[in-house]
């Protein structure tokens, strides 16, 4: 039964592509712009440098955020307003079974994404094999652990355009978490790992330390890999049982 | 199989919209809710299906003496259906099929229905109509002993209302259900309710027997059903 809703599911994203699309518009543009700047600047080596430390990783972040969280959290929201929860609830298909499905399509779709956007990276900037795989799975712990974020974030609006609507403040203070940091960083003329303890809740952040190093833009991260790992994985586990205390398929006044 | 509803209340603000409900269905009738537009007909209907919470009060589905759980037992058709708007009809009703242990396929009702003419357009692109035709067809395939009804022949044109309720007294009828229905039009479908419970303001003003009700209000200036509305409401009752 989990294949045959992750099969609806893609189906569902297919013929609804242009929603597909405006998800991952913002990382196309990061890429596009890296494109554009590859062949217009002279000096290859700071384009390269501008794209690995800017242009990829803010794509691979923001590209997690549409598929964990935004994408995911319309679709219950969605959900929950048309009362489909409620029909299939009537149905024999277990709930858990259906949002298995879902997950299971979503991060299909993810990959098949990831590995486009880096497949047009290592054609830029060249990414050697072990770095491309390293941050391909570090990806998908990161979405991981912010996937279930989608339900936390679904269980509090009653409407899908309310969800639409706090999800632009949610990004900015996620990806600004990290670019301000390092700005303040650069004008103390410090490394930003100085303000990671302060940041050590965002996986963005832990996401975009370990591109970098992958990508030999730093020399080291500000934790161990496996520490990173041990947050993430912690940090799913508290999500995880958030979502499920607070998620409900219906919220009846 | 017996559906004992117990002093529900309901409030909204400072408006009681059910007052102290206590009701009893039984399988193999059709019971018919009328009322006016804000008696309480829907909000009974979306406490019955776990869309709205009530304030107090008890449902219970029971049968030798058994409890049964209400929601794996009952299904119920929402006025309009919205879900997977981007899957073809013919799809949606695989999908329900294939989740579904009993799920029973009516071809019957799919032609009458007109879903042959539509099963290759998506959800999202169809009428009001239409999606209705939709989700009345899934209420049926998924073979439940307890069917609630909202407004099942809203939006539908003349002939199909008319084959619809005579398709719907067999089929209600072979498969011993329990039926609940909210309708505002009953001209013409009078035979199919076997029960008619009349609601006002959140209150049970009369319920039993269609037969016994229409000729227990034999003097009123309108006929069949309304006739008995009006003599218990003094108030018309908006059919179509």
């Amino acid at each position: 039964m989990v294949w045959n809703v992750t099969k609806f599911y893609l189906l569902e994203q297919w013929r609804n592509k242009w929603t597909t699309f405006g998800q991952i518009m913002a990382p196309l543009i990061f890429l596009i712009f890296a494109l554009v700047i590859k062949n217009t600047m002279e000096n290859k080596t700071v384009v390269d440098l501008l794209i690995k430390s800017q242009f990829l990783p803010f794509t691979l972040l923001i590209l997690i955020f549409s598929l964990a969280l935004s994408l995911n959290s319309l679709l219950l929201s969605e959900k929950k307003e048309d009362g489909t929860f409620l029909l299939l609830k009537r149905t024999d298909l277990k709930l858990n079974s259906y949002f298995m499905g879902v997950a299971l399509g979503s991060f299909m779709i993810f990959n098949v994404l990831l590995i486009l956007f880096m497949l047009s990276y290592k054609w830029l900037v060249g990414i050697d094999g072990a770095a491309f795989l390293n941050i391909c799975l570090f990806a998908n712990v990161t979405l991981l652990c912010l996937y279930p974020a989608s339900y936390i974030l679904a269980s509090f609006f009653k409407q899908s355009k309310k969800v639409v609507a706090i999800l632009t403040p949610i990004t900015m203070l996620l990806m600004f978490s990290i670019t301000m940091p390092s700005m303040f960083a650069m004008i103390q003329n410090q490394s930003p790992h100085i303000y990671y303890k302060f940041l050590f809740w965002n996986p963005m952040m832990i996401m975009n330390d370990f591109t970098l190093l992958e990508l030999d833009v730093v020399a080291s991260t500000w934790l161990p890999t496996y520490q990173y790992l041990f947050i993430l994985i912690g940090m799913s586990a508290v999500l995880w049982f958030v979502a499920l205390r607070m998620f409900k398929i219906a919220d009846p006044d | 199989m017996e559906l004992n509803v117990t002093k529900l209340s309901k409030r909204y603000g400072n408006k009681q919209v059910l007052d102290e409900l206590t009701l009893s269905f039984t399988s193999g009738s059709t019971y018919l809710i009328l009322g006016k537009n804000g008696a309480g007909k829907s909000t009974f209907v979306n406490i019955l299906s776990g869309n709205l919470n009530s304030d107090g009060g008890e449902i219970v589905l029971e049968a030798g003496g058994e409890e049964y759980d209400l929601e794996s037992n009952a299904v119920f058709q929402y006025q309009s259906f919205n879900s997977f708007r981007f899957l073809k009809v013919k799809e949606v009703i695989h999908f329900f099929s294939t989740i579904t242990v009993d799920a029973k396929e009516d071809p019957e009702l799919y032609k009458l229905l007109s879903l042959d003419r539509i099963h290759n357009q998506l959800i999202e692109n169809l009428s009001g109509g239409e999606r209705k035709a939709v989700s009345l067809y899934l209420t049926f395939l998924l073979n439940k002993r307890v069917v609630v009804l909202d407004e099942p022949f809203s939006e539908l044109d003349i002939e199909k209302k008319y084959l619809l309720a005579k398709h719907l007294k067999q089929k209600l009828a072979d498969q011993n259900a329990m039926t609940i229905i909210i309708s505002h039009e009953i001209l013409g479908y009078q035979e199919l309710f076997t029960d008619v419970i009349i609601m006002d303001n959140g209150k049970v003003l009369e319920t039993g027997k269609t037969q016994d009700l229409l000729d227990k209000y034999p003097n009123s200036p309108f006929q069949g059903l309304e006739g008995v509305f009006y003599s218990l409401t003094g108030k018309y009752i908006e059919v179509s």
